[in-house]
């Protein structure tokens, strides 16, 4: 249960701050991915954390992967909450991967991607059912 | 020709997302929660997918370096991972290749960081997945191909890159598993 809370809350976080920082701080979408996700990985490896060991080797993978939904440009997509939504439905595509493409680089993109397009596609249906 | 090169690249990318889920279908067919919000997953997507935009850059012949970004990023991190581990590789390699455009001010580099950062998720593979350089070089200049040919479609979507540094590595394993079989 903590690893599910721990991988979804890390989702929703690695989503919103990449977009702040690529777009509110105007470091750009490669710089902020990047940089975020080191200082995670740094934090994390170097530093003792109140989590258990399994969470602290998972957390940087989930952050990297979700920092990827947050490079997405403005014009795509500038809801804070959909980005967190889209964060959260990557925690759980992470957690649910498949055995298949574990180790494969470029998976978590490929979940990043799907998740961003689930909360496009939810905004489209919302637009849709309002002006009904 | 540009349709042409956009409807192949949206079936190659479809096919990718297709494949990731439909693997972990196969795998959770007991569990029906997994496999409601898959579905959920699913019409969100075929939805997303109406709506995506096209856009009708020519295809240069400049373009071709960013298959050699791609596969530099690839290498490096795949290098850099065996010292670093996989998350601070990826990280120096992007960090470092962000400041590429601001160092060197030249047409040809303004591509660069993307284009490196997608050959970054490439070497993030395990070894265990394509073992040596050799084949991390050929993921790479896959990955790098695809993404001159999806140069009009997905613009702004995030996990674009890692979609395709996914395809490159998925067709280098599907060539191994023909070439040894």
């Amino acid at each position: 249960m903590a690893l599910t809370l721990g991988v979804i809350i890390t989702g929703i976080i690695g989503s919103t701050s990449t977009f702040f920082v690529s777009h509110h701080l105007r470091q750009g979408p490669v710089r902020s991915s990047a940089g975020l996700s080191l200082l995670v990985a740094l934090l994390f490896h170097y530093l003792p954390m109140p989590v258990s060991q399994e969470l602290s080797a998972t957390i940087p993978y989930v952050f990297i992967g979700a920092s990827f939904i947050g490079m997405v440009s403005a014009e795509v997509l500038s809801h804070f909450i959909l980005m967190g939504l889209a964060g959260g439905i990557f925690g759980f595509l992470y957690l649910h991967a498949s055995h298949f493409f574990t180790g494969f680089g470029g998976g978590l993109g490929t979940a990043a991607c799907i998740a961003l397009m689930v909360s496009l596609g939810g905004l489209a249906l919302w637009e849709r059912i309002k002006k009904r | 020709m540009k349709k042409h090169t956009a409807r192949a690249s949206m079936a190659v990318i479809f096919l990718l997302q297709v494949a990731f889920l439909g693997a972990i279908v196969m795998e959770k067919t007991n569990l029906p929660v997994v496999l409601s919000m898959l579905a959920f997953i699913g019409v969100s997507i075929v939805i997303a997918w109406r709506n995506i935009t096209r856009h009708t850059h020519d295809h240069l012949w400049q373009d071709i370096w960013l298959v050699g970004y791609v596969a530099f990023g690839a290498v490096l991190t795949y290098w850099l991972s065996t010292i670093t581990g996989t998350v601070i590789a990826v990280g120096v390699v992007g960090v470092a290749a962000s400041f590429l455009p601001s160092l060197i001010k030249k047409a040809w580099v303004r591509s660069a960081p993307s284009a490196i950062y997608c050959g970054a998720f490439v070497g993030m593979t395990s070894p265990a997945v394509l073992p040596g350089y050799t084949f991390i070089l050929l993921a790479g200049a896959a990955a790098g191909l695809l993404l001159v040919a999806s140069k009009n479609i997905f613009n702004g979507y995030g996990g674009k890159l890692g979609t395709i540094a996914f395809g490159g590595v998925f067709l280098v394993v599907l060539l191994i598993e023909w070439l040894w079989h």
